[in-house]
This record gives C-alpha cells, structure tokens and sequence, in this order.
C-alpha cells in the first residue's frame, strides 16, 4: 500500500535537524532488545553523524516526507568486503518510522529506494543491521526477501 | 485497616467464617438417587452409552453432562485484588467467591481453578487442555499485561465463551453507569471528551468498548503513571514492544490533543468524563482537577477499597455525578451486575464466545433497567440486590449472541428471560429450602445488620 502524499527523497541540510530525531530514536528503541544498543542520546550528535554522511559518497541518507515533516529515515553506508565476490555491499545502518505513521508501507519504501540507489552506486548486495533479538525487524526483512547472513556477538570487556 | 469500614471488623470475622463453613461452596446431586440400584442409570452400566454418544460427538457432551452450565474460574494468583502476587493458593478464596455469586445471581455453576502455570502460553495450554469439562472460562486476577495476551489469544482457541472479568466485566458495568450518567447532565457519550485515568486491565478494556460503542478515539486520553498516551511520547517504542495494548491506543486516540507528556492536570481541563480506575486514594485525583472539568463534569473514581477522590470532594469541586468501586457509597461500578447474568445467557444459547458487541448489549440492559427505575444523580447504575436485572442481561446477551450467529442454540429475548428466571429462581429456592432446614448452620459469629 503506497501512503499517497508521502515523498521518499535523499535528505537535504534544511532534513538535519528533523532527521537527527527520529536517528536518536532508532537506537533507543533498539536498547530495548540489548542494552549494548544503548545510544549516546544526544540529538547533537545524531546531526554530526547526519551531516558527515550527506557530504560522504560512500553513505546514503532517505527521507519519507508527509505534509513538510519528516516521518521517516534511512541510512546506508557501502562497505568494500575485498574478499566476498558480492563487494561492495550497502549496509542499511539505521531505519525509522514515526510510531503514527506506520503499517502504511513507508519503511519498506524507504528499503526498497535503498536498494535501488545503492545498485546504481554499485552495491552487488543489500544488509540491514538491527539486534538479535528485534523479532519485528527480522520478520519485516524476511518479509522483503532478506535472509540471515552473518551473526555479531557481544560482551563487554573485562577488566 | 481491619476490613476498613470502621465498624465492623470484616477481616476477622472472614477468616473465623471461612474456617468455620471449610470455604463456601460443594457439588450436590440434582438427579433422583431413590435406592442403590439407580446408580445402575447415573454410573455403571448405564453410564457408558452417554459416554459413548459425547465420544462420538464431542458437542454431545453439552446434551448429557453439567458442562451446558459449569465455567472454570481460572486465576494464577499474579494480581489478586489489590493484594498483588500472592499466588494460586492466595487466589483460591477469591475464586471461590466468584463461583459462589455465579451461582447465586446467574444459577451457573462455577469451579475456582487455581494453578502454577505463569507463563502466558502455558497459561493458554492449560485452558486448552481443560476445555472439555467447562462450558465457558472466567479469567481471573491476572497480572497486566500477561492477561491482554491471555485474554485475546484464549478466545482465539477456545471454542467456548472466554471472559476476563477486570478487563470486561469493569469494563461493561462502567459503559452502563456512563450511557446513564450522560442522560442526566444531558451530553452525548460519542461526542464527550473521556479521560481514561490509569491504564490497566479495566480502562484498557474500557477504552476498546468505548470504541466498539462509537465514541471516536481521538476524544479518549488515556492516562498511565507516566502522562497521556501519545505517539510521540519518548517511551513509544518501547510500548510497542513491551504493551502494544498502550502503543495501539497511543496510536490510535493520538493523544487526543494533548501534548506528549501532558499529565492528569492537562488532561482533565475541560473534560466531560474521567474514569480512574487506577491507585487507591484519597487525594490520587485533585479537587483543583475536578474544579477544571467542562460543566456537569462525570466522575468516575474506581480503586479500592478508597476511591482516588471521595465523592463529596468531587462534588464540591463541581462534578455532577460521582460514581465509585465502594457498595457503602451511592453508585456502586460493581461487575456482579454484569457476569451472572452474561454468562447464564451465553451458557443458554451456547455461545462461541463473548463479543464487544455482547458486552456492550449487557451494559445497555442494565443502564435500561436503572433507568426505568427512574434515574437521579445517586442512581445511575442498578444495586445487587435488584434481583430482576440478572435474568434481564442473560436476555440481552444471548439475543445478541443469536443476532450474530455466534450462538448454537437459537432464541427470543422474552424465552431466554423466562428461562433465565427459572433457573436462577431454582436455585435460590434450592438454596433457601436447606438453609431454613438448618442444614447450613446459622454463623456463630456475625455482624449487625443495618
């Protein structure tokens, strides 16, 4: 189902400010899973990291826009893998849609745009980190033809 | 507090009656047992062709056994009044009431089924294991929001009526005091601005009525501990995670205007209704609230055993209609108006289970019956002892129950009512003969009456 009135588009400096929110709450969610994606919380921050990336031609950042504000947000980085045949592949980072604005198919616009401008930029593949444990992460990505690729283990070190 | 009413010391003489009478209900035949040799009917051989028709036919079982008319009344003991987790045998006595009122107000009969099993699914894999003795399930003293996921899932399963009386029988009992508390200050309960102040079993299960009822979401705030619930609150996705209950509502009502964050204070400020059902008072709710509501203001303060604002604070704040959980006040929000009689109706027709739309039929007989009786502002809802309401929300609930093709057994309202009546009427008569009879020994210890 397409939300008629949302515009999918790369973000813009005038995005920062709106799209540094909705990147803090990316990772506050996902603390929810595992405490090791507890964020620094700081919107200054957030907007640092946005700002590197739209001046970074090795980083995408999208934006949904609904009637002038932001509702959703997606950031991908390609990464070289030099030894996997599939390199480079565009890493999806972050992925967010505003609580009031979901279950209308943005966050699988936004995946799907990913995807087309990381093909024209190169990308062979396609990745999307979220926690282990985010069970609605993983059945939406299973959702949109994503598998199980690799496993990232944690501990906090001793000492 | 010694059973809180000053007067009489209820604790104590509860736990000397409990122990005195070895709790408070047994199973007694209802067939003729004339000589030994009537056994030969009720239990070998002749027991063996019932057993094998309901072998066959498992809905056979409704035709030959007391299933048509015996619920289980389920709990784990996680949220036993306002006692917390005190466990399954801390619930028993609790259960136990419960089947004594089914009985006595509907003629259903009712077994206290208390257990261990606290995860949720074992939770559900024990009500599917039971499920062919019972004919329906009242749910019971569940702890928030284990009791959302039991609740909805078990009436995905079950093929019998599944009732979670803290979310719906609260819920229904409070809709019926609303819908008669509206025609007094003359408002429109679709159009009033609602304040849902607590968000646990019973305003959780309020608010959906409220829904089901046409009242839109967006004139519902709900409140938890920590403000209204709001899509942009910093805590949403957590909800959406850990109560999607919350987040739904979140979601759907849009925090009805106010802002994230917006507390109780904001959000009462030209309120038409507010509805606590949420931490013992006095003093949970302000009079400086209550004195900002919209004009013929409706409170409805519910905790127990003190409701978060006493009656007469509300109303010198300017409330018009005041209603409470406390049956020594006036407008008593007490669910044994709703579930005798909602399950003796869906037993009757036997019911697949217990819509929105049921309970809502439910909550409208009883705001009808009041309402006959001629309503005022210390009378919107029905008292216990009104004996003619009960068998008049069974009607209500099985009509419903046929009108949308949930029921096995069809029937009219004027039918269901009669037969309600004669059940009920049996069994206070049943009751009444062994009683007079001495057979029940009068309490050696008592209270005054009056």
């Amino acid at each position: 189902m397409h939300e008629p009135g949302v515009v999918i588009r790369e973000a813009m400096e005038p995005d920062v400010e709106q799209a540094a929110k909705l990147l803090v709450r990316f990772y506050t969610f996902n603390e929810e899973f595992d405490p090791a994606w507890s964020a620094v919380e700081s919107v200054e921050k957030a907007q640092e990291v946005l700002r590197a990336s739209l001046g970074d031609p090795s980083a995408i950042v999208l934006v949904a826009e609904f009637e002038g504000r932001i509702v959703g947000l997606a950031r991908a980085l390609l990464v070289e893998e030099p030894l996997l045949a599939n390199s480079p592949i565009g890493v999806l980072k972050e992925l967010y849609v505003i609580p009031e604005m979901r279950r209308r198919g943005i966050a699988t616009r936004l995946v799907e745009e990913m995807g087309e401008a990381l093909r024209s930029r190169g990308a062979k593949a396609l990745a999307a980190e979220f926690p282990a444990r985010n069970m609605v992460a993983e059945s939406f990505y299973e959702k949109l033809g994503f598998r199980p690729f690799k496993s990232v283990y944690i501990r906090e070190t001793q000492g | 507090m010694g059973g809180e009413a000053g007067k009489v010391d209820w604790y104590k003489l509860s736990v000397e009656l409990h122990r005195f009478y070895g709790g408070k209900i047994e199973t007694i035949p209802k067939v003729p047992i004339r000589r030994v040799k009537d056994f030969a009917i009720w239990y070998t051989p002749g027991v063996a062709e019932p057993s094998r028709r309901a072998g066959k036919n498992p809905d056979e079982s409704f035709e030959y056994t007391s299933r048509w008319n015996t619920i289980a009344v389920v709990s784990d003991g996680t949220r036993v009044l306002g006692l917390g987790n005190i466990g399954p045998e801390g619930a028993y006595p609790v259960m136990e009431g419960k089947a004594l009122i089914y009985k006595f107000l509907g003629g259903v009969d009712a077994v206290p089924l208390v257990h261990r099993a606290r995860d949720p699914d074992k939770f559900l894999e024990l009500l599917e294991l039971v499920e062919p003795s019972f004919g329906g399930i009242n749910l019971e003293d569940i702890e928030s929001p284990k009791c959302f996921y039991i609740l909805e899932e078990a009436r995905k399963r079950l093929k019998i009526p599944v009732w979670h009386d803290d979310q719906q029988g609260t819920a229904s009992v409070t809709l019926a005091g609303l819908i008669n508390a509206v025609k007094l200050v003359g408002k429109d309960l679709r159009k009033a601005r609602i304040v849902l102040f607590g968000a646990g079993a019973a305003n959780i299960a309020l608010y959906r009525l409220l829904k089901a009822y046409g009242v839109p979401p967006e004139n519902i705030a709900v409140l938890d501990s920590k403000g209204v619930l709001h899509p942009d609150r910093d805590d949403i996705d957590r909800l959406m995670v850990r109560h999607p209950w919350k987040y739904q509502i979140a979601i759907e009502t849009k925090g009805a205007g106010l802002r994230p964050g917006a507390g109780p204070e904001e959000a009462l400020k030209g309120a038409d209704i507010v509805v606590a059902a949420s931490k013992p008072g006095p003093g949970t709710i302000k009079k400086e609230w209550v004195a900002q509501m919209a004009k013929g203001a409706i409170v409805f303060a519910e905790a127990n055993p003190v409701p978060e604002i006493w009656p007469w604070e509300a109303k010198e704040a300017g409330a018009a209609i005041v209603a409470t959980g406390r049956s020594d006040l006036p407008n008593q929000v007490n669910n044994s108006l709703a579930f005798p009689g909602i399950f003796r109706g869906v037993l009757d027709v036997r019911a697949k289970t217990i819509t929105d739309e049921m309970a809502i039929a439910a909550a409208e007989e009883i705001a009808r019956f009041a309402e006959e009786k001629g309503l005022h502002e210390d009378y919107i809802i029905p008292k216990m002892d009104e004996w003619d309401l009960y068998p008049r929300v069974a009607a209500a609930v099985a009509v419903k129950a046929v009108e949308q093709g949930l029921a096995r057994k069809t029937t009219t309202y004027k039918e269901e009512l009669e037969r309600a009546k004669s059940i009920i009427d049996l069994t206070h008569k049943k009751y009444m003969l062994i009683y007079r009879e001495g057979l029940i020994k009068p309490p050696p210890v008592d209270y005054e009456e009056g």
